[in-house]
């Protein structure tokens, strides 16, 4: 028998990412609503700071990484520990963890709103702040391997499994999806281009939603769960199985958010019958979450932090049954681009993480304060609030994005589209806004009976030291395991690369041949690189997050090609380092823009949508009219484009500054003729020349072809 | 029901865990989303099924078709009626035109460029005796069917349909000489 060895817990690090959680959930929680609130009533977008298209990303970003991420942190460190029944590795690493993943989130809370962005979904950050996000990930993975290998138990639980997964995918995905070359300290291009980033880009994304804001939550329901109801978990056997099907099946899901775009489509097959067969998986986690609590069920009448966990793995199996129904390519039609996605990530972000992280706050502050919490009363109130403000977001999200989808499809009974006029269809939706808005601040308010609770409950309170516990040592064993799976549940490091083939596998497959061979982007002689001045308005278009509400993707559907033009095709996207074709229409398609309307609409549009498209909710880009063109990097963007593939030539690069002027001076005489001063040297222009060549190349090669 | 199952024999932390099989619907419901995947996969990219593109191809030579035979039946019906007329010229114009309706086409397409009132702003004066590219109904139709690309002016005939388009020409055509405020200052040849 190994002598008993005595440890202490630390605590002080769960209790400072638990504080972190809740101030940065009040935080996103509060962006949120701003947003909702500005789609609601458009005056409240104020100025380039808090306009909507760089506040979005804000949100999304404090909500992912500032709000689940301290979240997720604080169960990690806190179950780690006591399933590992060891100390974490090391007291600095926890500290630089911690102070290094807040100082990220102030940094993106710095840059997004100044419109530093790189414009790939929640992964906005530029690319110092990729490099600082790296360096932390690798810190969290060295502190917590490392107490797997100093760890008392033996056998690790699932919950430590869902852990291991995590940290090596989320490494993966990031640093993979962030590769980008610097033109300046806060300006960087995406390596990939066109149809190549936006496979990454989702590849990355999607999984981001599985090993952010999944794989590591459900480790922590395996932990907090059966805590809290004192009860086993319901089946070891279906841990295993859903364990590893969902961390290979999630893998291949990402080409679901491109149906019907310009990605091959036997990719997109694959992304959809990946989706469906990952209902069972997700589900599985559900079930085991829920039988645990057979024979405690009475326990949830009275005990708030079981409600919770409950409401939190139905809405978790909720939304792992909508997903997959909507990766299906004849729902996807109607859903894709529409509100009904901003519903079912709601009902993910709202319902799954902040229920979870809810619960665990409610369970671990008064086992790290030793104090009882100030009022059970409220904590069962702010459930009630809460959930109540899902289903009012849930719900309106559902009708705006049925009846804006159906709108966008609907042909009159001559063929022609019964709403030709795209802002009828944004109009229609608005008293759904309202509710939206309604059910955000009910969750929001929600926050705040947390808040009040917490704080009466830690006020005063002299900070515990840290836990001790006792555990004999480990003994080397040479032990034959009955299973290869029980053996890796025996070592840490083995499960780790097991982990990382299964989700390398789908990556792959999908990835490899999109990249090399070529007859899956065919290529489009007449499409050409950017003029300087574009490439300018197109980092314009970047900065302000217009690609927040506009695609720059259009699918081959009858009511979409009469709406926009010709469908948009792989080779067109060739030189767009990044891609921008977006996730969701709050505006209309862009990709072919170029051409439709005369410079001087563009000029009256950005200085009031509502001159020319009366009930339109865009903000005003008034400061475009004022602002004069940096063109101090112009020539550095087009080397760094050059250098990653695109066809500048040396003399487009020295000569990009007066190519530029020309081009603007053109564009500024003819808006003069029409009455505006002194216009040419403005960012306006470099917009008016992105805009009016967008997805227009195609247009000249069908031209001079058939002459 | 509890008692009867097994309790695996580890615990961690104090959580213990059953040795309850995997649910029989579960993993049916596993194996049939495998067995879809496997099916509609090779259907679509080996035995010939119709892929996104194609399905629209084929959608828009149909209702192009569609759109073709209506547009002949249509003139046949116009050649008719201007037969049966004597006065051929008024016959197709006053035949179903109708400006109420043209005029509500006006105002949720046309006022952003053309003014409230016909008056002009970012697009031409339609109250003047000025015209870029010709005033008659044959003129107007063709411009508001397929846009003046160059000047900024839109194809209309993926929004509306030609009747549509006949009545908010006829409208237009009414507000010649309605003198609104703030004209824009003319543009092209005098008509």
């Amino acid at each position: 028998m190994a002598t008993l060895e005595t440890y202490y817990y630390n605590d002080s690090i769960v209790r400072k990412f638990l504080i972190a959680t809740i101030l940065w959930g009040v935080v996103g929680l509060l962006v949120g609503v701003l947003i909702a609130a500005q789609l609601a009533f458009r005056e409240m977008n104020i100025g380039p700071w808090f306009s909507f298209g760089r506040l979005r990303p804000l949100h999304t970003n404090a909500v992912i990484f500032a709000f689940v991420g301290n979240g997720l942190f604080m169960g990690v460190y806190h179950s780690t520990q006591r399933l590992c029944k060891a100390r974490m590795f090391s007291d600095a690493l926890s500290t630089i963890h911690f102070w290094g993943w807040q100082l990220i989130i102030v940094a993106a809370a710095l840059t997004l709103p100044f419109g530093i962005t790189t414009a790939k979904e929640y992964a906005e950050l530029e690319w110092p702040i990729d490099i600082a996000i790296t360096l932390i990930w690798v810190v969290f993975a060295i502190n917590f391997f490392g107490t797997l290998i100093k760890r008392r138990e033996r056998q690790m639980y699932v919950a430590l499994w869902f852990y291991i997964a995590t940290i090596v995918t989320v490494a993966m995905l990031h640093i993979v999806n962030s590769l980008e070359l610097p033109v300046s300290f806060l300006k960087s291009y995406s390596i990939y281009a066109g149809v190549q980033d936006a496979l990454v880009q989702w590849w990355y994304g999607h999984n981001a939603v599985a090993f952010f804001l999944t794989t590591p939550i459900l480790g922590l329901m395996y932990y907090y769960m059966p805590k809290t109801a004192n009860r086993p978990v319901y089946s070891y056997r279906l841990s295993i199985v859903h364990f590893w099907a969902l961390v290979f099946l999630y893998i291949w899901a990402g080409p679901h958010h491109l149906l019907f775009t310009a990605l091959p489509d036997w990719a997109q097959s694959l992304g959809m019958v990946f989706s469906l067969m990952l209902i069972a998986p997700s589900w599985g986690g559900m079930i085991n979450g829920l039988l645990t609590l057979r024979g405690a069920w009475d326990k949830l009448r009275t005990d708030p932090i079981l409600k919770f966990l409950v409401v939190a793995i139905t809405f978790y199996g909720m939304a792992t049954f909508e997903g997959p129904m909507m990766s299906i390519k004849s729902v996807n039609a109607l859903s894709h681009y529409t509100d009904w996605t901003i519903g079912h990530v709601h009902s993910g972000a709202l319902g799954w993480n902040g229920f979870m992280n809810f619960a665990l706050i409610y369970y671990l502050v008064p086992r790290l304060w030793k104090r009882p919490l100030y009022s059970v009363g409220l904590a069962t109130a702010h459930f009630w609030v809460a959930t109540l403000g899902i289903i009012f977001y849930v719900v309106a999200m559902w009708i705006a994005g049925i009846t804006q989808g159906l709108m966008w499809r609907d042909f009159d009974s001559e063929g022609y589209l019964a709403y030709g006029n795209f802002v009828e269809t944004v109009v229609r939706i608005i008293p759904m806004y309202y509710v939206r808005l309604i059910g955000g601040l009910m969750y929001f308010g929600g926050i705040f009976l947390l808040v009040y609770n917490i704080w009466k409950t830690i006020a005063g309170a002299e900070v515990p030291s840290d836990e001790k516990a006792q555990a004999p040592a480990l003994v080397r064993e040479s032990k034959q395991h009955a299973s290869f799976q029980l053996l890796l549940e025996h070592r840490p490091i083995q499960f780790a690369v097991f982990t990382l083939l299964a989700v390398l596998i789908g990556g792959i497959v999908e990835l490899v041949p999109t990249f090399v061979i070529k007859s899956n982007i065919p290529t489009i002689a007449a499409v050409k690189p950017y003029t300087a001045l574009e490439l300018e308005g197109r980092d314009i278009y970047i900065r302000e997050g217009c690609s927040t509400c506009h695609s720059q993707m259009i699918r081959p559907f009858r009511a979409e090609t009469e709406r926009y033009g010709e469908y948009s095709k792989a080779g067109e996207f060739v030189y767009d380092h990044p891609f921008l074709w977006g996730s969701r229409r709050i505006g209309p398609d862009l990709h072919r823009i170029g051409g439709k309307y005369p410079d001087m609409w563009h000029y009256r549009h950005m200085e009031d949508p509502r001159s020319t498209s009366a009930g339109s909710l865009m903000p005003k880009y008034d400061w475009l009219l004022r602002d004069t063109l940096d063109i101090s990097s112009t020539a550095a963007k087009l080397d760094a484009m050059q250098s990653l593939g695109v066809p500048y030539t040396q003399a487009d690069i020295d000569n990009a500054a007066a190519n530029l002027k020309k081009q603007a001076d053109e564009i500024g005489k003819g808006l003069e003729a029409q009455g505006v001063k002194n216009i040419a040297d403005k960012e306006i222009v470099a917009v008016i020349a992105y805009l009016q060549r967008l997805g227009t190349d195609i247009k000249k090669g069908t031209k001079s072809q058939s002459q | 029901m509890a008692q009867e199952e097994k309790v695996l024999d580890h615990s961690f932390d104090g959580i213990q865990e059953y040795d309850n099989p995997l649910p029989r619907w579960w993993v049916w419901l596993f194996y049939l989303t495998i067995i879809f995947g496997v099916v509609y996969f090779p259907y679509y990219h080996f035995f010939g099924g119709v892929l996104p593109v194609e399905e629209h191809n084929k959608e828009v030579a149909i209702v192009a078709k569609m759109r073709a035979e209506k547009q002949k039946a249509a003139e046949a019906a116009a050649l008719q009626s201007s037969a049966a007329s004597t006065t051929a010229s008024a016959a197709p114009a006053a035949q179903s035109s109708n400006t109420d309706s043209g005029k509500s086409i006006y105002l949720t397409n046309c006022v952003a460029c053309h003014g409230q009132l016909g008056e002009g702003g970012i697009g031409p004066n339609l109250t003047d005796d000025y015209w870029l590219h010709g005033n008659t109904e044959a003129d107007l139709t063709k411009i508001v069917t397929n846009g003046v690309l160059e000047k900024g002016m839109i194809a209309w005939k993926t929004v509306l349909s030609p009747s549509k388009i006949r009545d908010v020409v006829a409208y237009v055509q009414t507000l010649k000489g309605t003198n609104p405020p703030n004209p824009k200052a003319p543009q092209g040849e005098k008509y």
